[in-house]
């Protein structure tokens, strides 16, 4: 399991259960909040084919936390307004950097996986299902 | 133009600011889900003319505003002011989309196919069809349609333009950025950049962006283009991890792509003769802008599309400044401000111009 994964499928994971972990995370181990969760942009480079540079196409709303579980630092970055979802992922990432409950925290980012995996397989039925080939007359 | 202070009236300025709270209460009462899987295309219009990728904000906006689009992605473009940036993410490049509806005009086949995708382009607009009742629709929402998945979602899905672009057929324009400008730290003086015409024009107003184009394309200009690629669907947004330093997904956003193709130009670069193309993109799915954005990049890019050299799509200076919602709603919605010592001058000058016409 890569460490750099476990943003986004924890993200995807049931959001109670990621609460809950974190929170006995902090129970069991020394949890120093480094940077209070926080909404942030970051700006959006788009490649552009025309010249092949690029230029900005927006802003994307993240939120982003540091904390330190055991001395181990670790880092979230969420989509939208959600501090409360950056701090608890960014305890699981430190967590998982210290080695501490990796296997709950393993279990919650395959759970993530999956329910991104069918999500994307849905979609990719209906996707299939719109392929076109038209005949010229 | 000078502006006069005005005071007192606070007592009915918030009885109207309640009012209007009241007229739209029951908005209240949607959800966010509602609102943002319902109501998807209004919210991606707030998202990306108000230039900031939230869903969540979007939504409240919407609320906020009864569904007014132009003072719903006020709020986002406010919002965005007050907050930190924190940096850039990793380049997001169109061919990595994961396509959900990719079409080509241009070319019947092409590498990956013809996607319609989610589309109202084939439905009748008559009330008495309901998009929801069709049976192809209900059995592939459930999962029962029968058809094998293609998991093509983390592939590269070439523009349909690719294939021109690699037998050289297509002009590329020189790039002479270092790095892109960007218009909402400060705003750059003629000749603009192009990455800035392309920022502004990316977070521009749909109408706007529309009837720009449509001068070009119905006769006040030469722009009729045939659709390269036009895609809609998502890109992953990824940052480096502070600690690892290796990219991380942050998530996903919806967009939409398009490449259009004009006649051909003589290549500044070596005179060769070649086909012109245009890029527009924007944050959410709005087909209709990024088409509008292609034409309205290809007109200024490409001098050749010019009729007389008075048109208005062509005129970077034109399309620069009056694009922006934003930026043209405040203006238009200043005037219901008072006006009264203005007005009162203005009374006085004619006046004064009666009395000097009498003598």
């Amino acid at each position: 399991m890569k460490r750099e994964n476990n943003n986004f499928y924890l993200q995807q994971a049931e959001q109670d259960e990621i609460n809950t972990l974190s929170q006995q995370i902090k129970c069991r181990a020394n949890v120093q909040i480094i940077q209070q969760p926080t909404a942030q942009t970051l700006m959006l480079p788009i490649d552009d084919p025309v010249n092949q540079g690029t230029f900005y196409g927006g802003e994307v709303l993240v939120s982003s936390a540091i904390v330190q579980v055991n001395d181990v630092d670790g880092w979230a970055m969420v989509m939208d307004d959600t501090p409360v979802l950056a701090l608890s992922i960014a305890i699981l990432d430190a967590a998982y950097a210290a080695g501490v409950e990796q296997e709950a925290i393993a279990k919650l980012v395959q759970q993530g996986r999956q329910r991104h995996e069918q999500n994307l397989q849905n979609t990719q039925t209906e996707v299939a299902a719109t392929k076109v080939s038209f005949d010229l007359m | 133009m000078s502006y006069v202070a005005i005071k007192g009236g606070a007592d009915s300025i918030r009885a109207s600011k309640r009012f209007f709270r009241d007229s739209i209460c029951l908005a209240k009462g949607i959800g966010d889900d509602e609102l943002q899987k319902g109501l998807i295309f209004s919210c991606d219009r707030i998202m990306s003319e108000g230039a900031l990728y939230s869903e969540k904000l979007a939504a409240e906006a919407m609320r906020r505003t009864g569904g007014d689009l132009f003072e719903a992605a006020f709020y986002l473009r406010a919002h965005r002011s007050t907050c930190r940036r924190i940096g850039e993410a990793e380049p997001l490049n169109s061919s990595s989309m994961r396509v959900l509806r990719r079409i080509s005009s241009a070319f019947k086949d092409i590498e990956g196919g013809q996607i319609l995708g989610p589309s109202c382009d084939y439905v009748i607009r008559l009330f008495r069809v309901k998009i929801g009742d069709t049976p192809e629709f209900s059995a592939a929402r459930s999962g029962k349609s029968g058809l094998p998945p293609i998991l093509t979602g983390n592939d590269s899905t070439p523009s349909g333009v690719e294939c021109l672009r690699r037998r050289d057929q297509i002009i590329v324009l020189e790039n002479k950025e270092e790095k892109p400008f960007d218009v909402s730290r400060s705003f750059p003086l003629p000749p603009y950049p192009r990455s800035a015409l392309m920022q502004v024009m990316s977070r521009g107003e749909t109408g706007a962006m529309l009837a720009f184009s449509y001068t070009s394309m119905r006769g006040y200009g030469d722009v009729h283009p045939t659709i390269g690629d036009l895609r809609i669907g998502y890109l992953s947004v990824e940052f480096i991890h502070p600690f690892t330093g290796n990219k991380v997904k942050i998530g996903e956003i919806r967009a939409t792509a398009c490449e259009s193709i004009g006649s051909f130009n003589s290549d500044p670069k070596d005179g060769k003769l070649r086909l012109a193309t245009g890029f527009g993109f924007c944050i959410g799915f709005n087909e209709t802008k990024a088409i509008a954005m292609s034409i309205l990049d290809m007109a200024m890019h490409h001098k050749g599309y010019s009729i007389g050299g008075i048109d208005i799509a062509t005129n970077p200076e034109i399309i620069m400044h009056h694009v922006d919602g934003i930026e043209s709603s405040g203006f238009a919605n200043h005037f219901k401000l008072p006006h009264y010592v203005t007005f009162q001058a203005d009374l006085q000058v004619l006046e004064k111009a009666k009395e000097q016409t009498d003598e």
